[in-house]
């Protein structure tokens, strides 16, 4: 005998809520779909969303060995990988090869062990890294902007049942400024901004 | 119950009338015609569709399959393009230079087919 599923709670977000949410609502909208198309969208989404905004910012306090020129910073660890260096400290004469190597010019090559502090922007290594957990925020402070990401990307496909060149602008538009919502609140440092900003004293801002 | 292969040749069978052997003791069309009609379906969708072989992979072969090995294997790909197929096989297979063939429903069944791969309105 044929059991029909219920349908539950359970069975529309699933066990896993954060990624069959977004599952859910690109199936709802987008006709015709599969699984794997929207999960091949959706990781191309999340990797760029990582790369643009520069949310998943971390300072890392490195050190490098006497007679050493060069120190590796990537990959960050096994769930995050470096997209690049944000800003760094403790080298006078330095440059940084994409990713994250740092390099220090000085010659002749110092005898003395030298360190610093760094500021990496990162991007996670896989889509299951990001799925189970690590970068959570993601699925819930900016699930608008990934689900718009992950829409614009699967309707601006040609020749699809879900082609549409004018709901993939729009939500191309919306994807786009939701990274800059997120570039801006990671340069702010996840605050307000330090409060209301006012004159100094010496423009004559401080009266009390 | 999960679809299969054998599964969908059966129903194509039966929109074809072709389910009760004529005197020779065979159907009009056999196994073998049917299954490399379901073939050549999946290498037109792996064209149109793309996106629908992902899980089995956009860099490997397009399996191919043959009766009556295949009988019991599942459907390939989402079972979302199964109503496709069926109208793909019945209507290649009436393709074929017989009295008892159909020119104009053979066309507009592959037509569907494409139309069910590429569009909503079908």
């Amino acid at each position: 005998m044929t059991v029909t599923p219920t349908a539950t709670l359970d069975t529309s977000l699933g066990t896993d809520p954060s990624v069959e949410r977004i599952y859910d609502n690109v199936q709802v909208q987008l006709p015709a779909i599969g699984l794997s198309a929207i999960k091949l969208a959706l990781w191309n989404t999340l990797e760029d969303f990582f790369i643009q905004s520069t949310l998943k910012r971390q300072r890392l306090f490195w050190k490098m060995e006497p007679g050493a020129q060069t120190i590796d910073l990537d990959p960050f660890d096994e769930t995050w990988n470096v997209v690049w260096v944000l800003h760094y400290d403790g080298l006078s004469n330095a440059q940084v090869e994409p990713p994250a190597l740092l390099r220090d010019l000085t010659y002749p090559v110092p005898t003395v062990e030298r360190g610093g502090k760094v500021w990496l922007a990162l991007k996670p290594a896989s889509f299951e890294a990001i799925r189970l957990g690590s970068g959570s925020e993601v699925w819930s402070t900016w699930f608008e902007t990934i689900l718009a990401g992950t829409l614009y990307r699967l309707c601006a496909q040609p020749a699809k049942p879900y082609s549409s060149p004018d709901l993939a602008k729009l939500n191309a538009a919306l994807y786009r400024r939701g990274i800059q919502q997120a570039r801006d609140t990671a340069r702010r440092g996840f605050t307000d901004g330090g409060g209301n900003w006012r004159f100094p004293y010496f423009a004559r801002g401080r009266q009390h | 119950m999960a679809l299969t292969i054998g599964g969908l040749l059966t129903e194509a069978r039966g929109l074809l009338t072709d389910t009760i052997p004529t005197v020779g003791g065979d159907t009009r069309y056999s196994d073998a015609d049917l299954v490399a009609a379901f073939n050549d379906a999946l290498l037109q969708a792996r064209a149109k569709r793309p996106d629908a072989f992902l899980d089995m992979g956009l860099r490997n072969t397009v399996p191919q399959y043959a009766m009556p090995g295949d009988v019991s294997t599942a459907f390939p790909i989402d079972a979302a393009y199964y109503p496709a197929f069926l109208f793909y096989v019945v209507g290649r297979t009436e393709m074929r230079e017989d009295t008892f063939s159909n020119d104009g429903r053979a066309v507009a069944l592959m037509n569907r087919f494409v139309s069910q791969l590429l569009t909503v309105a079908s």
